[in-house]
């Protein structure tokens, strides 16, 4: 027995759900789902919900994050109400409620609030380079005397252990709530461990997202046909972007002292390769859909909100100061090369800081997890079935 | 077609069954039956009346002893128009044409009441029915 | 047997509606063969112009004394064939129709010989009941331009101004001291927001000024005599009673909105009220809502309260009607409520939605504005708690796949169904049969809308069953033509088929007497200087119900006679052996 929250609507509608009243529970968005199943039965029953204010059984659907927003519902659905919105609210929502320090739900729900967080952020990036810079050598590019690298790399550990830190702690309160939510079927520890390759093969692949692209998939063994029909999923736009993030964080996080170096290296060696490559996918497909959203031309794009175009915007900056950094390195033009990589970190700071732990982009994190822990939990379900049906008479 | 005398003997096994239908209700459900076109026995006979209440238990037994083998009075449940208690009236004449029959050495089961209400074409068809596979067993 | 009679047997094809599956032309001479039959004919339809003209023309050189025509169900061509006697010179209660289609060629479709036969049988069974009919003429009553009609609400206002417009004087009785009933109470309504209070004012402004309409407030029915066309009323006024005369009566006493029992959905609780009560507290909002001084910040709705109760296996009566009304009104009353507060919360526990119709349009833009719908079972219902001056509905809520939800409440609002007015005294005086919820019944609801058992006397609005104000202003207007109708021509003709008391045999035992469901029906005469029953025409409906109780058999109706049917019987079974 719940108490619901009579105005739990009007809490989602500041994180975008347009339609969440409209909604009559006809339920032609679930039928008309790819992704959903009989036992992950989405949006309707996840909109009522939110409709019905029962935050409890919110907080434990995982179904949210096996939602990619197709935008097939949106399209079927006979009152307009846009549950594909609403479930990417929902996801807004959740990543504010799993996040302990509170401070997601301000992020999302004032723009102003998470615009200020970020510009103090870099304003303390810049400050820092401000006081704490090495000697500024002007005949010839220098970077690693203006910042030396064993300091950026220890600053670069500590900031991410920090953010892993906090992610990781939403991740366990949301698997907590999520595992806890189905008393019928508890899940054994052993089958948290079974199905743990789940998390690794989807955080790389996002392989489930192609379901939602499984009607139009061909059937034939034609590799040209099979091809065509990849490069037209939102997938596989999304896949390579990912692999332009992962190039970075190798650089970033695993190779710092080769990647930022005075030396001048053939165009060939393996960290300009990296790096031109991470360039190429963060400008092309962060471009990609900053065009999208600003024409509105799939479903997903019909809807912008704030915290959506700041994340593209960041991500179009982050590459293209980068990149400039470069340039300039290349060019042997030591003050813009200094200036830039300032303006590079006061970038890359703030995106990483508020955005992994807090926003957008902890939903590299919830994402596989949502997929992994349903999966336990249909194994769970599973075995307790079986296990009645030994028990029942033949 | 080349007229002849009907043919006799046709179907003799179908127990002879009358109908007392009531003008603006049974009767009308019984019609729905035919513009559905489902299919009863043609040992069914229909005679149609303005009430089921007025139909006298001396008629129900003359049939009886003219020959048919059961007598169903199609009576209009609460849908009468005339009466509120048809239902109880015609119960009751019924009971008293079974009291007679009985008298007469016959099975009062030959005789048998249902409610047919005015679109009520399937229950009429499966009542018939299961009234036919009764008096085959009488 | 009796005297010879000069019967006519016409059998119709139907195209091959009929011969397609029955020997028409073995019925046909079969027919041919019967006692007193002099002529036998088939056509390809009987209903043609060219087949009737063929009839008559056969009726009036073989001076036929009766006919039949087979065919289809006397439903649709009954009055045809009547009309076509009538015209021919024949009496035309001396014809009778033989359903060959409905009940035999259409159910018997794989058969021929035994359609066949049971054609044959149903034909000799019509050619029987035509050899004992007798001429009869039907009974012309003058009428009294005229009508009374009983409530002042929306449907019998709307009613009186109809029937004044085309020059028939109007009675209008209320009960009560002012016009309009339930609607007059009511602010905004759906669909167009306009207040129910200004409808009434308006339609109350006409009536006014129209010099053919008397109304009487305060004003009661207490005694009714005559019959249709030709009614005597007395009605009760506040110091003396008057009598007037009418030709129809139309009833439209309204509804009442269903009170809770005590203690249903926590009725009785402050906080838990009826939509009626909650729909006044919405019209004179301008602001958010408050009640006993508290602001409202959330309502919860109950829908199907006090209607469709057959799952409520405690009730004796159980409602098992839908009120029709209620899911438009709650859904509009709760965009109203938004609109006044934008910030209100309102959840809607309900069965199932039924704003049938251009309704939808409400449901959808209660959500839009803000409601939120909870689904519940009928054998599953809500229940309303209160503790510490807070409301708590629990409920089932099946759109969540079954979970228990505990809503807390300022304001429940049990959105209650209709139920009749107080009428009691009314149906003692007019007789009207009532349908199971206690609403009157009318003859058919499809082929014989607004019309009773009792001719001249019609029911308009919710007096019928619950309706939305324009369903009973429609129905209203429908009885109106049906009683301009009766009146307009001056007389009217009745069907003579009504019960006959044979004076010989009459024994006046009384069973008649309290058989008969019509007020003055049957009355005491003296015949040849014996005392026995006598049944007037123009009251007798012929239902039959007096036959069977008459131990000497004295009594029949006719067209449907003891001979007659007893006859049919005999005919039928002619040959002893069944197809």
């Amino acid at each position: 027995m719940a108490r619901i929250d009579p105005g739990l609507h009007r809490e989602l509608k500041k994180y975008g759900a347009t339609g969440l009243t409209a909604c009559m529970n006809c339920g032609n968005c679930t039928a008309t789902c790819p992704q959903s199943t009989d036992n992950e039965v989405f949006p309707r029953r996840i909109i009522h919900f939110v409709q019905a204010g029962m935050t409890d059984k919110l907080r434990g659907s995982v179904e949210p994050w096996l939602c990619y927003y197709c935008g097939d519902c949106s399209e079927t659905c006979p009152r307009d109400a846009d549950p594909g919105e609403s479930m990417m609210a929902v996801r807004r929502y959740l990543t504010g409620q799993y996040d302990w320090t509170g401070l997601g739900r301000w992020f999302y729900k004032s723009p102003a609030f998470q615009l200020t967080a970020m510009a103090l952020t870099a304003l303390a990036v810049v400050l820092a380079f401000y006081f704490l810079h090495g000697p500024i050598v002007t005949d010839h590019v220098a970077l690693d005397t203006f910042a030396p690298v064993a300091s950026i790399e220890l600053a670069d550990r500590i900031g991410f252990v920090i953010l892993a830190a906090l992610l990781l702690s939403n991740v366990i309160r949301m698997a907590t709530w999520i595992l806890r939510s189905d008393t019928d079927h508890p899940v054994p520890f052993a089958l948290l461990l079974r199905e743990f390759l789940t998390l690794p093969v989807h955080f790389v692949t996002q392989k489930k997202w192609l379901k939602c692209d499984a009607a139009s998939e061909p059937t034939g063994r034609s590799l040209a046909a099979r091809l065509a029909w990849l490069k037209s999923t939102r997938w596989v736009r999304h896949f390579f972007l990912v692999t332009g993030y992962l190039s970075m964080m190798i650089l970033v996080e695993g190779a710092l002292p080769q990647f930022q170096t005075d030396a001048i290296r053939p165009w060939f060696h393996w960290t300009r390769l990296l790096g031109y490559y991470a360039t190429v996918m963060l400008m092309w497909h962060g471009g990609s859909f900053l065009v999208g959203r600003l024409r509105k031309s799939d479903p997903i794009h019909k809807f912008s909100t704030p915290s959506d175009w700041m994340f593209l915007v960041l991500l179009l900056a982050v590459a293209f100061t980068g990149i400039l950094v470069h340039i300039f390195r290349l060019s042997g033009l030591p003050l813009p090369t200094y200036v830039m990589y300032v303006v590079h970190m006061a970038v890359v700071a703030p995106f990483l800081i508020i955005q992994v732990p807090f926003g957008k982009w902890s939903h590299m994190a919830y994402r596989p997890m949502g997929v992994y822990l349903a999966k336990v939990r249909q194994s769970a379900r599973e075995k307790l079935d079986a296990a009645a049906g030994e028990l029942a008479p033949a | 077609m080349t007229s002849a005398v009907p043919p006799r003997g046709v179907q003799v096994d179908d127990p002879k069954i009358l109908v007392f239908s009531t003008q603006n209700i049974s009767d009308p459900g019984i019609d729905l039956a035919g513009s559905a076109h489902m299919p009863y026995s043609t040992a069914v006979n229909v005679i149609s009346l303005p009430c089921s209440s007025g139909i006298h238990p001396r008629w129900i037994v003359r049939a009886i002893k003219a020959g048919f083998d059961g007598v169903f009075i199609a009576a209009d449940g609460s849908d009468c128009a005339f009466l509120a208690d048809c239902t109880d009236k015609t119960a009751s004449l019924v009971k008293d044409a079974q009291g007679m029959l009985k008298e007469s050495g016959e099975d009062p089961r030959r005789i048998r009441m249902g409610a047919i209400c005015s679109v009520c074409a399937e229950p009429f068809v499966n009542n018939l029915k299961q009234f036919g596979d009764l008096l085959k067993q009488l | 047997m009796t005297e010879k009679r000069r019967l006519g047997a016409f059998i119709c094809h139907c195209g091959g509606n009929i011969s397609d599956f029955v020997d028409v032309a073995a019925v046909r001479d079969a027919a041919g063969r019967e006692d007193d039959v002099v002529v036998a004919r088939d056509f390809m339809f009987a209903c043609s112009d060219g087949a009737q003209a063929e009839m008559s023309e056969l009726i009036r050189s073989e001076k036929l004394d009766g006919i039949i025509v087979a065919s289809c169900s006397p439903k649709l061509h009954l009055n045809t064939f009547r009309g076509m006697s009538g015209r021919a010179g024949l009496n035309p209660y001396t014809y009778n129709q033989v359903n060959i289609r409905e009940q035999c060629s259409w159910v018997h479709r794989h058969d021929t010989p035994a359609a066949t036969a049971k054609a044959t049988r149903l034909v000799r069974g019509g050619l029987a009941r035509s050899r004992f009919s007798r001429p009869l003429t039907d009974l012309r009553v003058e009428t009294v331009p005229a009508v009374l009609v009983i409530g002042a609400g929306v449907a019998g206002i709307r009613a009186a101004l109809a029937l004044a417009d085309m020059g028939i004087a109007v009675y209008v009785v209320e009960r009560e001291a002012t016009v309009g009933g339930n609607v007059a109470t009511w602010g905004k309504l759906f669909p167009h927001d306009r207040p129910g209070s200004e409808i009434v004012a308006t339609l109350l402004d006409d009536l006014n000024k129209h010099p053919n309409i008397s109304l009487f407030t305060n004003a009661e029915l207490t005694a009714k005599s005559g019959s249709v066309g030709n009614f005597t009323v007395q009605v009760q006024l506040r110091s003396e009673t008057i009598s007037l005369h009418v030709g129809a009566i139309i009833v439209a006493t309204g509804l009442e909105p269903y009170t809770p029992r005590p203690g249903e959905y926590g009725y009785g609780t402050p906080g838990v009220i009826t939509l009626h009560e909650y729909k006044q507290l919405v019209d004179e909002a301008t602001g958010p809502l408050t009640y006993q001084g508290k602001r409202v910040k959330t309502v919860a709705y109950i829908y199907c309260v006090g209607s469709r109760q057959g799952s409520d296996p405690d009730l004796e009566e159980p409602n098992l009607f839908c009120s029709r009304y209620c899911c438009s009104a709650a859904c509009h009353s709760a965009s109203l409520a938004s609109t006044a507060d934008p910030d209100l919360d309102q959840i809607h526990l309900y069965r199932d939605m039924r704003t049938y119709g251009r309704h939808e349009v409400l449901f959808e833009e209660a959500g839009r504005k803000g409601s939120v719908f909870m689904k519940f079972a009928g054998e599953n219902p809500p229940t309303v708690e209160s503790s510490d001056d807070q409301l708590t509905v629990k409920l089932r809520d099946d759109l969540a796949g079954g979970e228990q939800a505990e809503i807390p409440a300022d304001l429940v609002v049990l959105v209650a169904g209709m139920v009749p007015r107080e009428r009691a005294k009314l149906q003692e005086i007019l007789r009207l049969p009532l349908s199971k919820g206690g609403f009157f019944n009318e003859i058919h609801v499809k082929l014989r809308p607004v019309e009773t058992v009792v001719d001249g006397v019609f029911i308009a609005g919710a007096s019928q069953g619950p309706k939305t104000v324009a369903e009973a202003v429609a129905s209203a207007l429908a009885a109106v033509s049906k009683s301009a109708a009766l009146l307009l021509k001056g007389y009217i003709d009745l069907p003579p088929l009504v019960a006959k008391v044979d004076a010989s045999k009459c024994t006046l035992c009384d069973n008649c007497f309290g058989a008969c469901p019509y007020e003055g029906a049957i009355t005491r005469q003296e015949v040849d200087g014996r005392q026995v029953a006598a049944i007037s025409p123009n009251i007798c409906k012929g239902c039959g119900g007096c036959v069977p109780v008459c131990p000497n058999e004295a009594i029949g109706v006719d067209g449907v006679t003891g001979t007659q049917v007893t006859a049919a019987i005999d005919a039928m079974m002619k040959d002893r052996v069944h197809a």
